[in-house]
């Protein structure tokens, strides 16, 4: 079920009614309902999927609970964690193992077969015809940072298994993130949650927000980008730019659409999620734009591996390891495809020069910070990461690595200069867009607090957005994140 | 509670009622474009891309190139209907007869697709009767949709021109200065098809109304090849052929598949650029009439 379907849009209104309306009892009725009206959502797509979501779901709740009776247990012998840790590590495995057969299998075997060409042996690889469920890297990595937490002692663990269901499985942020962790959700889900008036229309304000990202900006540049990377070879050198540049529009407004529809509507539900965007493409340099971009993913890469290889301590040449593995390891994360590799070492390269001089976490602050126009240096660093940045998504973007050089070849053409014939309507939608975030940036999503003293003129503003929605909206597009 | 519920309420409500007074008054405003063409335009050039790649309508001055690409006859049809209501002066009508776009594989691609939907119904609703939007009665939700998807810009540029514009605003159609020169790429990437593709049934039905619409109209319908690479590998004459023999019988047809031009007049396989355009648009500026006089007799 698309967050910009009719299926959700008569789905929400139900959900909604029953939530508040019947389950008055308290949480464990509202917990109920939330994981009921999730297996609907989810089995939407594929009911099959629901097996595999329960079994990844139901193991990370008893290692918990296994993890915490081993370590009651050893606590006098000699290694008490001995034990407690084999049950996490067993845990990751089983769900590593889930998310690689699924998401990974016929990649490594073509890949393994591949390399056996090189050495002048022929290997066939038995692939196999396997459905990627959808939203299965985010659920599995929400589970796995649960366990870990446990293991930590970070978190204890739960025992109210419809609880954690409903932590795991939440319909709104379920196949796209953000990804959560236990520690900021599953505690909302012990206590009734009253409706908040506040709450629930700031929640409806993010999500029409997120529906003009996606409907209006998004895919209306999917339109352009399609038909741009479908007839690379065909099209020009100004063409392929204006479809580079989109594709950095409709990726961005795609993903962080779907998180604030996904965050707006949990508030709808009185549950707090944690923000996934903040204006990435403001950034100064690559390191910042990486702080913005897809906060819950690269905070759990951070925390569960990033940190525990070391970090950035230890000597330059660990350093760099460790930055690489989590760039190579979220690069992959995205997809069974070379392209994600690549695209995960290109901005790994890109930060090791800012981490070896000590400059990644030079710009923490947000940019103009109580000025209306940035300095012409901070406009320089912004245009600069941005080219940066959508070099990569050239290659993200692109079906395989030959499209890649080809694309980027194309672009170097004579025809650079010609004026493009695609997109110019995308680019419209694009540029208000980039007005109103720029506007809106100090602030959780760029129309939260509107500038505007007046209720009537907000209301008028508000109305004008969803006018937009309906009626400059492009083909409705899958979200692109789902297929991660 | 309450007071959240009756606001989401009303603003939906309001938003819907401005949505459809929006759509209602861009659909009257579209509606009211002018399609006269100057006297000295007498013949209408339709059809897809190929068309709209070809026939450059600033040199072959006495026609008017209104193609558009990826555009099914179902539009096309509109298009014709509307032209040939309000120009008395039109006596020829060319039609763009290429294989590739008769097969079924249109049908979803240019017809029923959400994103081809969405784009050309805007465009073109003002042209069409019920009968052609009875076709969509399957799909209401993408119908009601793309209906809303008006192109408000035209609507804009319509009100500072004083409500007096003509069909160039509405963006259905014109020819196409094409820059590419992308031939090599194009056969070096060319994907064979495979196995026999059925036919449309939506393509052979508006071709056939497209004639019988000319003749009603007493206008001259020509079906024209336009000029191809190599077309006896990539223009699938032999089926082309049959087909017209098979449906449309009666109709002129001029075979320009296999017009002579250098590669560097070639944006790919299938289309013109600008070049090849410009050498084409001259040769049926001076010898069109001549050609359809060789092989239909007197004009």
């Amino acid at each position: 079920m698309l967050f910009n379907s009719i299926d959700f849009a008569i789905f929400l209104p139900i959900v909604f009614f029953l939530y508040w309306f019947i389950c008055r009892g308290g949480a464990i009725q509202q917990n109920v309902l939330a994981v009921a009206a999730s297996f609907v959502f989810y089995g939407w797509w594929d009911w099959r999927f629901l097996i595999l979501m329960s079994i990844t779901i139901a193991c990370s709740w008893a290692s918990g609970i296994w993890m915490t009776n081993v370590r009651e247990r050893d606590r006098e012998k000699k290694n008490p964690k001995r034990r407690a840790r084999a049950v996490m590590v067993g845990n990751i495995v089983l769900n590593l193992l889930i998310l690689g057969f699924f998401k990974y299998y016929n990649f490594f075997a073509q890949g393994f077969a591949d390399a056996f060409t090189l050495f002048g042996k022929e290997l066939n690889p038995t692939t196999l015809k396997i459905i990627l469920p959808v939203g299965i890297s985010f659920y599995t990595f929400q589970a796995l940072s649960y366990s870990i937490d446990v293991y930590r002692e970070k978190l204890q663990p739960t025992r109210n298994a419809v609880a954690f269901f409903a932590f795991v499985s939440f319909f709104p942020q379920l196949v796209a993130g953000p990804i959560e962790r236990a520690t900021n959700l599953l505690p909302q889900f012990y206590s009734k949650r009253v409706f908040d008036y506040a709450k629930a229309s700031d929640g409806a304000r993010q999500i029409l927000w997120g529906l003009f990202k996606k409907m209006v900006v998004a895919d209306n540049c999917a339109l352009a980008v399609n038909r741009i990377f479908e007839e690379h070879y065909a099209v020009g050198g100004s063409d392929l730019v204006m479809g580079a540049a989109l594709f950095a529009f409709q990726i961005y407004c795609d993903f962080s659409g779907y998180s604030d529809i996904a965050i707006g509507t949990a508030r709808l539900f009185g549950i707090g999620l944690k923000k996934n965007f903040s204006f990435p493409y403001f950034s100064r340099d690559i390191a910042e734009f990486w702080r913005r971009w897809h906060i819950s993913l690269t905070t759990w890469f951070r925390d569960y591996v990033y940190i525990p290889l070391g970090g950035s301590r230890g000597g330059r040449g660990q350093k760099i390891r460790n930055t690489f593995v989590i760039f190579l390891a979220s690069g992959l994360w995205h997809g069974a495809n070379w392209t994600f590799v690549v695209w995960g070492a290109y901005h790994a390269l890109l930060f090791v020069p800012l981490l070896l001089l000590g400059r990644n976490r030079k710009y923490t602050d947000s940019v103009a910070t109580g000025r209306k126009l940035p300095t012409l240096k901070e406009f320089a660093g912004i245009a600069m990461t941005f080219v940066l940045v959508t070099i990569g998504w050239i290659i993200f973007r692109a079906r395989d690595m030959r499209q890649t050089i080809e694309y980027m070849a194309g672009m170097c053409d004579a025809s650079l200069f010609s004026i493009p014939i695609h997109g110019r309507v995308a680019c419209l939608y694009a540029v208000i867009f980039l007005v109103i975030e720029w506007l809106g940036r100090g602030q959780e999503y760029a129309i939260e607090r509107l500038p505007v003293k007046r209720a009537g003129v907000r209301w008028v503003i508000y109305g004008a957005i969803a006018l937009f929605i309906a009626t400059s909206s492009g083909a409705s597009e899958q979200f692109i994140y789902f297929q991660f | 509670m309450k007071k959240f519920l009756i606001r989401v309420g009303v603003f939906g409500c309001a938003v819907a009622i401005a949505a459809a007074c929006l759509a209602g008054g861009a659909y009257w405003m579209l509606s009211r474009a002018s399609f006269k063409l100057p006297a000295g335009k007498h013949i209408l050039v339709v059809g897809a891309s190929r068309a709209e790649c070809a026939v450059d309508d600033r040199i072959f001055a006495s026609a008017v190139n209104v193609a558009q690409s990826a555009c099914p006859y179902l539009y096309t049809y509109g298009v014709i209907r509307k032209f040939l209501e309000e120009n008395e002066q039109l006596d020829t009508v060319i039609v763009s007869f290429h294989y590739s776009t008769l097969t079924e594989n249109i049908d979803e691609r240019w017809i029923f697709r959400e994103s081809a939907m969405n784009y050309k119904i805007p465009l073109h609703l003002s042209l069409m009767d019920k009968e052609d939007l009875s076709l969509f009665s399957h799909r209401k939700l993408m119908l009601i949709k793309s209906v809303l998807n008006l192109p408000y810009r035209d609507v804009v540029r319509f009100i500072l021109r004083g409500g007096k514009a003509s069909y160039r605003e509405l963006n259905i159609g014109r020819y196409l200065r094409l820059e590419r020169d992308k031939l090599q790429e194009a056969i070096a990437r060319r994907e064979e098809t495979s196995g026999e593709r059925g036919l449309s049934i939506f393509q052979r039905d508006y071709l056939q109304k497209i004639a019988g619409l000319c003749k009603s109209r007493g206008a001259e319908l020509i079906l024209m090849t336009m000029p191809l690479y190599k077309p006896e590998v990539y223009g699938e004459m032999e089926k082309l052929n049959a087909y017209r023999e098979a449906y449309l019988p009666d109709a002129k047809y001029m075979d320009y598949s296999a017009f002579p031009l250098a590669d560097s007049c070639r944006g790919d396989i299938q289309h013109l650029n600008y070049k090849g355009a410009a050498v084409f648009s001259e040769y049926l500026r001076d010898h069109l009439s001549r050609d359809i006089a060789l092989k239909y007799g007197t004009r």
